[in-house]
């Protein structure tokens, strides 16, 4: 567990207001809708969340990556502070296939990917493609690059790294190859590393080696890590906060103890009671219906048609976002405080 | 839950050549299930965990006789009888496709997506020449209600419904012809989390009105673990470990069975756990290692381990494992593995 890390109070990245739609010809798809955060340094930050709910679309909007022409930032700052400024850069304001970006890109903020099959090139040997990004961003000669990418190796736990480093991906089993991929991640050893969906495709065994390696290289290199997954288990093991997303909106943010043990949004508390405990034999309670389509969003809270608590206004108005406490926010009319109510 | 065994699987298995060359030579084969023997006994839910690779959704499609097996008996029970479904000809085939049916992972790809809702769960009717076309229709209303979808949707087609709901297309066809035994292969594995829990209880549900069998093929151990009357743990073509539900999970015997309890990810800040991963990659199945397929990874193995395979045996009443040190080993259960912090 990550209870006894040093996380700074100085933040590495706000996320204000950000809005991410996608402008299709049946109409706007609302991925990103109005969310904000922030995340500190040495920190890590769990977004969880159904298909459809924003949280990939929430890492490549921070990436810059988002899939042009009907993908577009709307609105909102992502502010980043670099390594040696105190004054950020806003990194919607940046073009996506300009010179600043690319070198924050993969360099200062750095991104692992779920199919370690399908986001490794076929064709170049995984010592090419680790020394690739070091070259790039660090203009060292082929000699050293090649060493780094054997260092890296090396430190992502690969056996005989020296002969590896000439081998292709189909030579490599799925979790070497996720192995790779953070190696391909850290080599330039980033501030903030977004982890989507890193484990999903792995076995269970695999899993927790690759949980554990992350656990390690961030005390390693003191990094941020945003860690995204729909799995609320592996979120709660790597995380010290946790958002909670729902159809493009957060629903609630919270230290993991309190989403554990003092969870208030209705969703957050459904996700948890969905997952079979083991030794616990009763019935699982669920959450009636499925995710809404995107396009055909229902007014008011976007959760009120499945929502065990819904009252008359969840199913006209929007929910704000209400602090429960420090550290606690949910955005859910249950824990409005309305005039009428005080009595 | 009964005590009549309904299926039993006598050292069953299934080889893939591997072929190269322009003759496609055989150069070697792929021991994807490599003498396994079990039972199913009526009513009951069997769990089958395992990684990828280890020859579970294989199993299973032995069964159904999807892959024709390359040795071995599995002899389930029709009438009363035992008929051999490995050796069945084409009638006994027919009737004993009847009585087994199958529930896939990926309600994406198992549904034909230019056939209606109604087509493709009155297709094991019409395929079996049940019924007319009105009763036909009837039952697929019928089926529909069960599990909990609207009857007016029967005109629907795939696109239109959402990841679960497919999935209970999948599984109202599977009821279609009264089955006695359901292979769920990976069943909720392609599902959101609050649609899978949905899925397990509908499963549950219908097990208790109808009394299936299920055959439940799950890489989920939580999920196996909550549905499973008893569960059955395989390795590299090999059953490990079989074991009531609870017993396997309190108190393993096979040191693989451990570490995959080990490795279950646990998200409440107030468990303290151990995180111990087997290290290593399974290995391939082509070229097996020798003796014990878990040695190179396993964190007890001796010489012997090296030297020799050990057997499935019964080593206690109800419990099978294949370890020869399955009586030394003091082995750590789920619940010590995760310690409440509280």
């Amino acid at each position: 567990m990550n209870k006894n890390k040093d996380t700074s109070d100085k933040n590495l990245l706000e996320v204000k207001n950000l809005k991410t739609y996608f402008h299709q010809e049946e109409g706007v798809v609302k991925a990103v809708d109005n969310i904000s955060f922030n995340i500190k340094q040495a920190e890590t930050l769990g977004v969880v969340g159904e298909s459809g709910c924003g949280k990939s679309v929430t890492s490549l909007s921070i990436m810059q990556l988002v899939p042009q022409p009907r993908g577009k930032i709307e609105s909102g700052k992502i502010l980043y502070y670099q390594k040696d400024s105190s004054v950020p850069v806003d990194i919607t304001s940046l073009s996506p296939r300009g010179e600043k970006i690319r070198k924050i890109r993969g360099n200062e903020i750095a991104m692992i990917f779920q199919e370690p099959m399908t986001s490794l090139n076929p064709v170049y040997t995984v010592g090419e493609q680790i020394m690739e990004s070091v070259r790039l961003h660090q203009q060292s000669r082929q000699k050293e690059a090649r060493e780094k990418a054997v260092e890296m190796l090396r430190l992502v736990g690969i056996g005989s790294p020296e002969q590896r480093v000439d081998e292709y991906p189909h030579e490599l089993s799925g979790g070497m190859r996720q192995r790779v991929m953070i190696a391909i991640a850290l080599s330039c050893n980033p501030s903030l590393l977004i982890a989507d969906e890193p484990t999903t495709a792995l076995d269970v065994t695999i899993e927790a080696q690759i949980l554990n390696l992350m656990e390690d290289l961030q005390k390693k290199f003191n990094m941020s890590i945003i860690f995204i997954t729909h799995d609320l288990e592996v979120i709660g093991e790597m995380s010290d906060r946790i958002i909670v997303m729902y159809t493009g909106k957060i629903v609630e943010k919270a230290t993991i103890e309190d989403i554990f043990y003092n969870n208030k949004h209705p969703y957050t508390a459904g996700l948890l009671s969905s997952i079979p405990q083991i030794g616990v034999e009763k019935r699982l309670v669920t959450i009636k219906g499925s995710v809404p389509d995107l396009k055909h969003l229902p007014a008011g809270c976007n959760f009120s048609p499945r929502c065990p608590k819904v009252m008359n206004i969840c199913h006209t108005q929007e929910p704000p976002d209400i602090q429960i406490s420090e550290n606690q926010f949910t955005s859910c009319w249950l824990y409005e405080k309305r005039k009428d109510d005080v009595v | 839950m009964r005590d009549d065994i309904i299926l039993k699987v006598e050292s069953l298995k299934k080889y893939f050549p591997i072929r190269k060359g322009i003759l496609q030579k055989v150069v070697g084969h792929v021991r994807a299930v490599d003498g396994v023997d079990f039972f199913i006994k009526e009513g009951e839910t069997l769990g089958l965990v395992g990684e990828s690779g280890c020859g579970k959704s294989t199993t299973g499609r032995c069964i159904l006789r999807v892959y024709q097996p390359t040795e071995g008996q599995i002899n389930f029970k029709l009438d009363e009888e035992f008929t051999d479904i490995v050796h069945a000809g084409r009638q006994e085939m027919g009737k004993i496709r009847k009585s087994i049916q199958m529930i896939f992972q990926d309600p994406f790809s198992s549904l034909d997506s230019r056939m209606s809702i109604r087509d493709i769960i009155a297709e094991p009717l019409k395929v079996n020449k049940i019924g007319s076309r009105k009763s036909r229709t009837e039952r697929v209303e019928d089926l529909l209600q069960k599990v909990g979808l609207n009857k007016y949707q029967v005109n629907r087609y795939p696109h239109q419904f959402s990841g679960g709901q497919r999935q209970r297309v999948g599984i109202a066809r599977a009821l279609a012809l009264n089955p006695e035994l359901i292979v769920c292969d990976e069943p909720v594995s392609a599902l959101d989390v609050s649609v899978q829990a949905q899925v397990l209880n509908l499963l549950e549900d219908l097990q208790q009105e109808f009394g299936f069998t299920y055959l439940f093929i799950a890489h989920d151990l939580s999920a196996v673990e909550h549905i499973s009357d008893r569960v059955m743990v395989m390795y590299l073509g090999k059953i490990v470990e079989i074991a009531r539900s609870k017993e396997i999970y309190q108190t393993p015997q096979h040191p693989y069975t451990e570490a995959l309890l080990g490795s279950i990810p646990i998200g409440d800040p107030h468990s303290v756990k151990q995180r111990k991963p087997l290290p290593g990659d399974v290995p391939n199945p082509s070229d097996p290692p020798t003796g014990c397929n878990l040695h190179p990874r396993c964190p007890y193995n001796q010489d012997r381990c090296i030297e020799s395979e050990p057997e499935l045996i019964e080593n206690q009443e109800g419990r099978y494992v294949s370890c020869h040190f399955a009586d030394e080993l003091q082995l750590s259960g789920f619940e010590e593995l995760v310690r409440d912090a509280k």
